[in-house]
């Protein structure tokens, strides 16, 4: 459900963006038009012409007015695809009636009008709908027919011979019906209308052609992006509303959060595979929701373990604390997952997690066959030497001084003993130049 | 705001557990304390501390405007009958209700430069699932007293509050901490003793006393008159609550989730024995029906026009934890 929701906003703003160009390119037309016809004809007999292309520019506006990128509105592409057909055909025919100087009705469609009724044919093909195209198609190609139906009503014009008669008839009388200007040749709209309609068949192939491949663009965004795996439920509605949230990397400071079982692979040695992964699955899934319930970003996650980052894909004000909680109803959690394996006579699984804060580069990183959301920098793989710190210090969390320095700047716990952090002698971390002031829970 | 005398504040349940962490941070912050207690209250909490007491009752008018200091900047109302038993329901009206209003009454008299009314997150529409100050409050027509007694308190003060008292509301969610007497705190005891029969179906939001404390000193000095300021938290279902008061105790928890129709069919049961026995039963079907509702809490105004600032679940635990253990309440 959601997914179809996701696919069908990406193709709305497609064609959205695709009337966008038709609108541009249609100007360009008649801006390009109106310089020719003004050079060939003069300013003055061009007028009624160039009437006709500013009402068509105009109704491109109109449409990209009342049309919106959040809805579907292919009815409103199909009526303005009717108008247009009505308003060119008619226009150009009303150009004649109004020019100074009066030719046969039937000319008044020569002049290769028909091509400009192809150009819009395959200008509606921008808005990657096959079923627009092909309605635009046809009533392109009927406004068409209906001019020579008017034309051919006219006084003084005359019908000429149908197309497939059989009788034979003279090289000197085809040449005097093709070049009798009052004369209306049925083969000629007839085969006009079906050259319209096979480029309104290509044109509409190419649309659904774009179609499915914005459609299994968005399909794959959507895959890669899975929001809801990564996000807290309110990060994803928040980002949501955002046109591009992963678009630039970004500098940031968060907190990163390593957590890991300890001594998990000896609790489960000589266990049916099936069933580790079944326990690690349930941890993991009750890590992460720790991860989600405090608001942060799950990054990924690591063998049995998990990485987590807090203030990301933007600054909250209160990473720190929001990590600590994480840290702690992860501990929470897991005290009542040995409880239960306790009672069941298994031995207990530890969770070891580090804590850090600092600056990180917020990105897209990987090749083309894997992208991944994530941070990147000094800050994570700090927090993860912290992790594997804990072993050394039998601690069940140590968090960088760094960090219970942003706690105490946040300001939402003022008294550090009620968070159960109690201070380690500085320590050298590799990596790291000057040795780091530690904190730690015991286990 | 310094004028160079020290600002007077006039507090109402001064005694509560609210209370002591509103006057203990005013005291701290060199107010000028009167408080109000009744002949019977336990002041022994604040030792020797400097507070102008002044004996009185909230359903006695001429006792507070007595006890009122002309002018005050301002008036604290934090006392209420908290209680969520329907045999309480008559002294909780008396008190919750027409104390209110006799306090307002003097207020006004004694003209007051300002008054703090504390309500609570109870009187908005607890149905939704998620509240804010814009939500409706439906209060008045709940059958729970508490709920009912405090939205017409609250009413009271807004029409105060168009006959010209200055007042503020504050509406804290559930509070969590030091001094807790016997609200959240009996989770503690019950769980260390092992008696918790099963976990309550819903989640609420959570607020640290001291943050409430806090807010509401800052509603006096840079609230709204006449606006509501609701003082959510840490958004955690009840589960998680009991979960983390039995990692802080070593103790084993129940890992069932009562259905909440058991849960309010106990609470029935409960009432019913106490209809004979006249002892106030553990779970009352208003205390049931409190667990059974899932309602978050946007305290957005709070946070950016107050300072707001809320506490994680553990912290909160842990400060009420630290309080039960020396105050020999707890092992």
């Amino acid at each position: 459900m959601r997914r179809q929701e996701h696919v069908d906003r990406a193709l709305r703003a497609e064609a959205y963006k695709g009337l966008q160009l038709a609108v541009v390119l249609r100007a360009l037309a008649c801006v390009v038009i109106t310089g020719y016809l003004v050079w060939e004809i003069g300013f003055a007999r061009a007028v009624p012409i160039l009437t006709m292309l500013l009402v068509l520019m105009a109704l491109g506006l109109v449409q990209l007015a009342l049309r919106t990128p959040e809805r579907d509105q292919a009815w409103l592409a199909a009526l303005f695809a009717a108008v247009d057909g009505a308003v060119i055909v008619g226009g150009v025919l009303a150009a004649g009636h109004f020019d100074t100087i009066a030719l046969p009705p039937p000319m008044r469609l020569g002049f290769d009008t028909v091509l400009f009724l192809a150009g819009f044919i395959a200008l509606s093909s921008l808005g990657n709908a096959p079923a627009v195209v092909i309605w635009s198609g046809v009533t392109m190609s009927a406004c068409w027919l209906a001019g020579w139906i008017w034309v051919g009503l006219q006084p003084g014009v005359v019908i000429g011979a149908m197309p497939h008669s059989q009788q034979l008839v003279s090289r000197d009388e085809i040449i005097a019906a093709l070049t009798n200007p009052w004369m209306v040749l049925p083969p000629v709209p007839l085969r006009q209308i079906e050259g319209l309609l096979l480029i309104t068949a290509i044109t509409a192939t190419a649309a659904y052609r774009a179609r499915r491949m914005v459609r299994r663009q968005a399909e794959a965004d959507r895959a890669r992006l899975n929001l809801s795996r990564y996000f807290s439920p309110t990060v994803v509605e928040d980002l949501s509303g955002m046109d591009d949230p992963f678009g630039e990397a970004r500098q940031l400071s968060v907190a990163v959060l390593f957590a890991d079982l300890v001594g998990f692979t000896r609790a489960t040695a000589g266990h049916d595979p099936h069933q580790v992964i079944t326990l690690v699955r349930e941890v993991q899934r009750g890590l992460a929701r720790a991860v989600f319930a405090c608001g942060g970003t799950l990054d990924k996650f690591l063998g049995d373990g998990l990485m987590a980052s807090f203030g990301t894909p933007r600054p909250t004000g209160h990473e720190a604390t929001d990590a600590l909680a994480a840290a702690r109803s992860m501990l929470v959690a897991m005290a009542s997952l040995n409880q239960d394996r306790e009672r069941r006579g298994e031995a207990p699984i530890l969770l070891s997690i580090g804590l850090h804060f600092g600056p990180v580069t917020l990105g897209n990183i990987g090749d083309e066959n894997r992208i991944e959301y994530t941070v990147v920098g000094e800050t994570v793989n700090v927090a993860s030497r912290l992790e594997k710190l804990t072993r050394e210090h039998h601690a069940a969390l140590i968090a960088s001084d760094a960090f219970v320095r942003r706690l105490s700047a946040e300001a939402q716990v003022h008294d550090l003993t009620a968070t159960g952090l109690v201070r380690l002698p500085d320590q050298t971390i590799r990596g790291l130049d000057a040795p780091l002031g530690l904190w730690q829970i015991a286990r | 705001m310094s004028e160079g005398r020290p600002r007077r504040a006039f507090v109402t349940g001064a005694t509560g557990f609210l209370g002591k962490h509103l006057v203990e941070q005013l005291l701290d912050q060199g107010w000028q304390v009167t408080a109000l207690h009744r002949r019977d209250s336990d002041r022994s909490f604040y030792g020797e501390r400097v507070i102008t007491w002044v004996e009185g009752s909230l359903q006695d008018q001429a006792s507070l405007a007595a006890a009122i200091p002309m002018e005050v900047d301002r008036v604290f109302h934090v006392a209420a009958n908290t209680s969520i038993w329907a045999r309480e329901a008559e002294v909780q009206r008396r008190i919750n209700v027409e104390g209110t209003r006799n306090l307002l009454a003097a207020a006004l008299t004694r003209r007051a430069r300002r008054l703090v009314h504390v309500s609570t997150w109870s009187v908005y529409d607890l149905h939704r699932p998620e509240i804010d100050e814009a939500t409706p409050q439906t209060g008045g027509s709940s059958w729970i007293g508490y709920v009912r007694t405090k939205w017409q308190a609250e009413q009271a003060v807004k029409t105060a509050a168009e006959r010209g008292l200055d007042a503020v509301i504050v509406n804290p969610a559930h509070i969590l901490g030091r001094y807790d007497p016997g609200t959240w705190s009996r989770m503690f005891l019950m769980v260390d003793q092992g008696r918790l029969p099963g976990i309550p179906p819903g989640s609420g939001s959570f607020a640290h006393a001291a943050a409430v404390a806090s807010a509401i000193i800052a509603a006096g000095d840079r609230g709204r008159r006449g606006q509501n300021y609701l003082l959510g938290g840490a958004d955690h279902s009840f589960h998680e609550v009991i979960a983390e008061i039995g990692f802080r105790l070593g103790a084993k928890v129940p890992s069932r989730v009562l259905p909440a129709a058991a849960l309010r069919a106990a609470a029935r049961l409960q009432a019913l024995k106490a209809r004979f026995t006249g002892e106030r039963p553990e779970l009352t079907p208003e205390g049931a029906e409190m667990v059974c509702h899932r309602t978050r809490i946007a305290s957005t105004r709070a946070i950016d026009e107050l300072g707001y600032r809320p506490a994680p679940l553990y912290y909160m635990l842990a400060d009420c934890h630290t309080w039960l253990k020396t105050a020999g309440l707890l092992r």
